[in-house]
């Protein structure tokens, strides 16, 4: 399981073109509809933290990791999503510098980063479905945040959601 | 719990919003909306995302 977690995590890691949201389709194609290690609730879950907390997004794997395997899942898929960045950015910058200035290497990333916006797409419809069968607010209520991300930090637009969320709850068992 | 769920949809449909507004060419979209249609088709996500930059490593050689 852990050596399992640890190249999944490599390879999304490698494939990360476009920055930690443009790989959260991989995440959730792994954790989610792959292997069902999480359900779409634990991973919208994990996603929100990752938001919330200071750090890349991508820091999900260790969300990730800890609901598979504990501590020592956490550490190794944490590990394993920044082990390719970060050996690519610190150890071999010579071979980045040649990289980046490669046109095959800049049109694969475009590329590549491209499919990840549409898988994105379609981890924005897992998300939403369950969302939406819970409650008939998900279009107005995602419809607000999406506006108001452009405003505010994803931080307070989650503690508010968290909030009202809480209170919609409270108001409905006390019917 | 909802309400945590609600906001992350609207902010990924955010990040949705901004990162197909980054793509720098109208093939590029085109290109996302492809790959939005393998991935409906549970095609792994991996192979989805080699395969959209290969296509277009591919497209530029020609």
């Amino acid at each position: 399981m852990i050596a399992e977690l640890a190249l999944r995590f490599l390879v999304i890691g490698a494939l990360a073109f476009g920055g930690g949201q443009a790989a959260l389709p991989l995440v959730e194609r792994l954790a989610v509809g792959d292997t069902g290690w999480l359900t779409s609730s634990q991973f919208a879950v994990g996603v929100g933290l990752a938001y919330a907390t200071p750090g890349p997004v991508l820091i999900l794997a260790a969300y990730v990791g800890y609901l598979v395997a504990g501590i020592a899942g956490a550490v190794v898929a944490t590990a394993a999503v920044f082990a390719v960045p970060i050996t690519l950015a610190a150890s071999a910058a010579a071979v980045v510098e040649r990289l980046e200035g490669s046109e095959r290497f800049r049109r694969f990333g475009a590329g590549a980063a491209a499919g990840a916006v549409g898988l994105l797409g379609v981890t924005l419809l897992v998300l939403a479905r369950p969302v939406g069968v819970v409650s008939p607010l998900l279009l107005v209520g995602s419809s607000v945040v999406f506006l108001a991300s452009r405003r505010f930090s994803p931080v307070v637009i989650l503690l508010v959601a968290v909030v009202a969320g809480g209170a919609v709850a409270g108001i409905t068992a006390a019917r | 719990m909802l309400g945590l769920q609600v906001a992350v949809v609207g902010l990924l449909a955010s990040a949705l919003f901004r990162l197909s507004g980054d793509l720098p060419l109208g093939s590029l979209r085109l290109l996302a909306l492809v790959a939005f249609g393998v991935g409906l088709l549970s095609v792994n996500a991996a192979l989805v995302v080699i395969a959209a930059g290969l296509a277009w490593l591919v497209a530029g050689d020609r």
